[in-house]
């Protein structure tokens, strides 16, 4: 099947009624999600993942998709009025959203945000659309070695990638790979650290992981903090559709931010952050109301926002194709669609072409939703935001820990959140990251099934990991990266250090 | 605490000084070790209950003892950081934000508490006074709308699962 012929196939499957109406309840609680300030979209999915648990895997996925697109857009709504971005992606939508929403544009400002999203994010699927099955039927010659060197490969540079020091990069992608490892043998089916317990030796669900890590946490953040919670001012605004100036200074914005995104998205780590300022920077040079940047330019909200999205997208192409999640919201993703037993990779395009291509389809009919629903519900989501925190954060506490036990009825799954939202707590306290004790317990056990399956092809010669040309290609990535990253860093900070002493001599 | 060392540990705005209690006074250190006897303990009982195999037939003991191991190599790269590093700034914690004195026993307290609660006592039981507690902590006082909304969003939130969604919750 073709990339046209596979999105009609989709289109015919996502455009069932069952279907939108999944897309539209994703994208409604989904931008409520996005909208609890302090709760960005990695949070919010973790919170929500529940909720799909009695659908049907394509329902249950539709309904995920439309969350992903729906938390993020209403993380650039609290972005843009009230000045708290709720995530890293939407840090640059407050540079020129906010001081738009303080000269009372504020309906406009959303209006841009929206359509900037559906642009770049309808466009990146498309090209998702063509790209994708290609790189997986690509990805079916792959034997153990070079998914081995892919998934171990890819959690290192993760973790290198996400900051800090050495130890600090891979103490917690240890610790996730050591949480992979509780419960059943995949190949003896022995139970490994479990002291014949039957709940402790199904693992560590990824359910509890997720919520456990990004949402507990995040919300015991939130309480004990000492910082003030954010709250609402009165808000006004004389249109909601942007005019056509405004249009006219977001059209180019909105490709050249869409282009940025997508090619930005492939990468692993913070890509979805860099192609936002990327795309900002860009806009301050080529954006026709530049002269404006700082005190509410258009361009300036437009491109960024379509590099957001469109870099969201094009980030589902190692996911979809070779299973590797390379941000926190796509983990949380992994884990959703895990959850209804599916498998993302290679296989994923001919053993269920029907989740495949539905899933890439409900990604445009998730951003028509999201675009509809946002052009007509701004009124709604600002007085939502006026919701007091001491109703919401209670209630998050508790719809996540009906979440974790709803998944699999067990009471370590209570435990395990309960233990790594306090972990999760004290290691965000200190400034380690998270993502990698997650992506460590998510991709752990493809990392073990590939090592000992690799080994007994090879009998036992070790040098069959590295021996294959891609396998061999990705491990001098990997190297380069992990090594070249630090040294990079070093150079800069002693040129910085170098400038420095010279300015204050001089 | 000399005046040049206070320079050296970075301030926080929105801290509220009388508030703000330290946690200790160095994480990587504690981090690394505690690692390392996480690790430890794991190699231990690795060697005496699950079979290492051979590198053509690997047991199920195999990948488990490489993850202990480089988690050990890990511990002891944070205590060279930690032992290396240039200047007292390096060595002495930063913070990514500052606690509040009084909610950061107490929620850690429920938190910890409401996971085995929760199975233990029941899903309503356990969630209402833990909701109310979390709302008091937030609003900073406590009152009827407090205590009824809190009682109502629970009921709320199990009459969804168990009715609606149809998932038993406990």
């Amino acid at each position: 099947m073709g990339p046209i012929e596979g999105l009609l196939y989709g289109l015919s499957i996502a455009l069932t009624f069952q279907h939108v109406v999944a897309a539209l309840a994703g994208a409604l609680i989904g931008t409520i999600m996005g909208l609890v300030p302090g709760i960005g979209p990695v949070t919010g999915a973790a919170i929500l993942l529940p909720l799909t648990y009695v659908f049907d895997p394509l329902t249950g996925m539709i309904i995920i998709a439309g969350m992903f697109y729906g938390i993020m857009y209403g993380g650039s709504t609290t972005s843009i009025l009230l000045n708290i971005p709720g995530d890293s992606g939407a840090v640059v939508s407050a540079f020129e959203g906010y001081p738009l929403s303080r000269q009372g544009r504020a309906g406009p400002a959303l209006g841009i945000t929206a359509i900037a999203s559906f642009v770049g994010g309808t466009g990146s699927v498309l090209v998702v659309t063509m790209v994708a099955a290609p790189v997986a039927k690509a990805a079916i010659v792959f034997g153990s070695a070079e998914y081995f060197a892919l998934t171990l490969g890819g959690l290192i540079v993760l973790s290198r990638l996400m900051g800090g020091s050495l130890a600090g990069s891979f103490i917690p992608l240890g610790l996730g790979l050591f949480c992979g490892v509780i419960g059943e043998d995949l190949i003896t089916g022995a139970s490994r650290f479990s002291g014949g317990i039957s709940e402790v030796a199904q693992g560590v669900s990824v359910v509890a992981l997720a919520v456990g890590l990004f949402g507990l946490a995040e919300i015991t953040r939130l309480i004990i903090g000492d910082e003030p919670l954010p709250r609402v001012g009165s808000l006004k605004w004389k249109q909601l559709i942007p005019s056509k100036n405004d249009t006219r200074n977001s059209v180019g914005s909105w490709g050249r931010g869409g282009i940025i995104g997508f090619l930005l998205g492939l990468l692993p780590g913070p890509s979805i952050s860099l192609a936002t300022f990327i795309s900002y920077k860009i806009e301050s040079v080529f954006g026709r109301d530049r002269g404006k940047f700082g005190k509410g330019a258009v361009s300036g909200l437009a491109g960024p926002e379509a590099a957001n999205n469109a870099a969201s997208t094009s980030s589902m192409i190692p996911l979809l194709s070779l299973g590797l999640p390379f941000s926190a919201t796509l983990a949380v993703l992994l884990v959703a669609m895990q959850v209804h037993g599916i498998q993302p990779g290679p296989g994923l395009v001919d053993s269920r072409p029907d989740l495949f291509w539905g899933l890439l389809a409900s990604l445009i009919i998730g951003n028509l939703m999201l675009l509809l629903l946002n052009i007509n519900m701004i009124r709604v989501w600002v007085a939502f935001l006026k919701v007091p925190n001491w109703i919401l954060l209670p209630t998050v506490i508790t719809l996540c820990f009906a979440g974790v036990y709803s998944f699999r009825n067990s009471w370590f799954d209570l435990f395990v959140a309960s233990a790594l939202g306090i972990v999760g707590f004290f290691f965000v306290r200190y400034g380690y990251q998270l993502v990698p004790i997650l992506l460590g317990a998510l991709l752990g056990p493809e990392v073990e099934k590939h090592m000992r399956q690799g080994l007994m092809s090879a009998d036992g010669d070790i040098s069959y990991f590295v021996t294959s040309p891609i396998a061999a290609g990705i491990w001098s990535v990997v190297v380069v990266i992990v090594v070249g990253v630090p040294i990079t860093q070093h150079f800069l900070k002693k040129r910085k250090r170098i400038v420095g002493i010279s300015a204050a001599s001089s | 605490m000399s005046n040049a060392v206070q320079k050296d540990i970075p301030s926080y705005p929105n801290s509220k000084k009388q508030n703000v209690v330290a946690v200790g006074n160095n994480h990587l250190p504690v981090i690394s070790l505690l690692t390392i006897v996480l690790a430890g303990g794991a190699i231990i009982s690795i060697r005496s209950n699950y079979p290492f195999g051979t590198l053509d037939a690997p047991g199920p003991g195999f990948y488990p003892l490489f993850v202990s191991i480089f988690l050990v190599v890990c511990g002891i790269i944070g205590l060279i950081e930690w032992a290396t590093a240039r200047n007292r700034h390096d060595k002495t914690i930063s913070y990514e934000f500052s606690l509040n004195k009084i909610s950061f026993p107490v929620f850690i307290i429920l938190i910890a508490l409401l996971g085995p609660v929760v199975y233990f006592a029941g899903f309503l039981i356990s969630t209402i006074p833990a909701a109310m507690i979390t709302a008091v902590l937030v609003r900073k006082k406590i009152t009827v709308m407090t205590i009824v909304s809190m009682i109502v969003m629970p009921i709320i939130i199990f009459i969804a699962f168990d009715v609606l969604l149809g998932i038993p919750l406990p």
